[in-house]
């Protein structure tokens, strides 16, 4: 298959602005998520920043369609807001958009985190998915996950347990969508491991990062319907 | 009991989902690097033929071939061609920098060079990249250049270099090393092999070869262990 159309991901102006409206529209993801749209729970409330960095115009209409009810912010009344919210972010789709955000925001982060440090190093490919494995899996876990899951239960093993049995199934489906690209479509394009210092790194880890939460849909789909995950609810 | 088939199903699901990297890691690693015939003929040309050139010769030849190849791919607008050979030659040259000491300078010039092109093309600018790749090959005219004894060439001795991966002069994979020593190697040619980076499952066809056939290349784990067999064969 041929992927040099996808060479407009090494384009500066293309990336620029990508990630520009990216960081503009995180900052206003934070605003509302504190001070408007303030349901939203916590660990989601660190976590879609994140995708709307990455994930740029198409992480803002995923913020503002699944998880932000209209007028949301003409509600005066705290109770009626939160039930507003509630009722919102409680069909199946929309909470396992949740699930995914949360679970690919710790997962991305790490990711990329872990992709600059082994690019950095000059670590051979399958090293480097392994070590983006276990530091995605770990900000996923003890950051994201564990944070999410401390809601639902007062004991802080419990809420790690719980945590790490839903990023183990999660974190596989991300990581095939990021290491699909990484593996294939990005040395088919730009050559292999391109360095932090170039625009198709950024360019390309947003597709890999986008693929993996398109990958990871289903399994949070599962995890929801099993009550393993909670969505955004 | 219902959890248990939740969680293999699950299991099943992510394993399936994981499977897809490494088969496309297979597919891409595994892809011969195509030389056209117009490329060996102007090489031939220039140097003679090829099975009668020293080793450093031979890699110094895989090396330009891979360029010129990358270059003209480039330029046709083959892309996914372009990249795979581009990259090649880029490993080429790290075994030429680490195992033929009196022609280091040299292939660190052409890494640099490789490394500017791809940085150029990472960077939105493929039709600078031609331009790098171009003026290098320009400057390659003289094909005495490339000429250098055995003086000095490092051979992949011991039996750290087990689990490299195997090069050709062209730089594509085409194997893995089975048992490393000081006189011989075996090296397994072609299967299915490291999968996620572990997992030999179809070990390929096993050779014998002799160290003197086999340079050194990066013995770092992390950074990839390689060595370079002298072959012109580019099948994996």
């Amino acid at each position: 298959m041929e992927w040099s159309w996808l060479a407009f991901l090494a384009d500066p102006w293309l990336v620029s602005v990508w990630y520009a409206f990216g960081a503009v529209a995180a900052i206003w993801v934070i605003y509302d998520s504190y001070f408007v749209n303030v349901h939203v729970n916590a660990a989601l409330k660190w976590a879609w920043p994140i995708i709307v960095l990455f994930f740029s115009i198409i992480g803002f209409v995923l913020y503002v369609r699944t998880c932000r009810p209209p007028r949301i912010g003409r509600i005066s009344d705290k109770g009626e807001q939160a039930k507003v919210h509630y009722e919102y972010v409680s069909t199946h789709f929309r909470k396992v958009i949740g699930s995914a955000i949360h679970g690919v925001g710790g997962n991305g982060l790490g990711i990329m985190t872990a992709m600059v440090i082994a690019r950095l190093y000059d670590f051979a490919f399958w090293n480097e998915f392994w070590f983006e494995y276990a530091v995605g899996f770990a900000f996923g876990w003890f950051i994201f996950q564990y944070k999410s899951m401390r809601n639902m239960t007062h004991s802080a093993l419990m809420a790690l347990w719980m945590g790490g049995r839903a990023e183990f199934f999660s974190m596989m489906t991300v990581m095939a969508g990021m290491g699909s690209v990484m593996v294939y479509v990005t040395p088919s394009v730009v050559g292999e491991q391109p360095d932090p210092t170039t625009f198709a790194f950024w360019g390309f880890g947003a597709l890999g990062l986008m693929l993996g939460f398109v990958l990871t849909y289903p399994m949070n789909s599962w995890l929801v319907r099993i009550g393993w995950k909670h969505g955004m609810a | 009991m219902k959890v248990l088939w939740h969680m293999l199903g699950m299991l099943a699901f992510g394993l399936i989902a994981l499977a897809l990297p490494a088969w496309l890691g297979q597919v891409r690693m595994g892809k011969p690097v195509e030389i056209p015939q117009a490329v060996v003929s102007r090489e031939v040309e220039s140097t003679g033929p090829l099975d009668s050139l020293s080793i450093p010769e031979r890699v110094w030849s895989g090396l330009q071939m891979s360029v010129i190849t990358a270059e003209r791919n480039l330029k046709g607008g083959n892309r996914a061609k372009a990249m795979h050979t581009l990259d090649a030659a880029r490993r080429v040259a790290a075994v030429g920098v680490h195992a033929l000491p009196s022609r280091k300078s040299r292939y660190e010039r052409v890494r640099r060079t490789l490394d500017q092109a791809r940085r150029e093309i990472q960077n939105g600018r493929p039709d600078e990249a031609v331009q790098t790749l171009s003026s290098m090959i320009a400057g390659w005219d003289n094909p005495a250049a490339g000429r250098a004894e055995m003086d000095g060439v490092k051979l992949a001795t011991g039996a750290h270099y087990t689990e490299a991966v195997v090069l050709n002069v062209y730089g594509a994979r085409i194997g893995k090393v089975v048992q490393a020593g000081d006189q011989r190697m075996t090296v397994a040619l072609g299967g299915v092999q490291d999968v996620f980076g572990f997992l030999n499952l179809f070990p390929g066809t096993r050779v014998e070869v002799p160290v003197s056939q086999v340079l050194a290349g990066s013995a770092d784990r992390t950074k990839g262990a390689n060595v370079l067999l002298v072959t012109w064969g580019s099948k994996r």
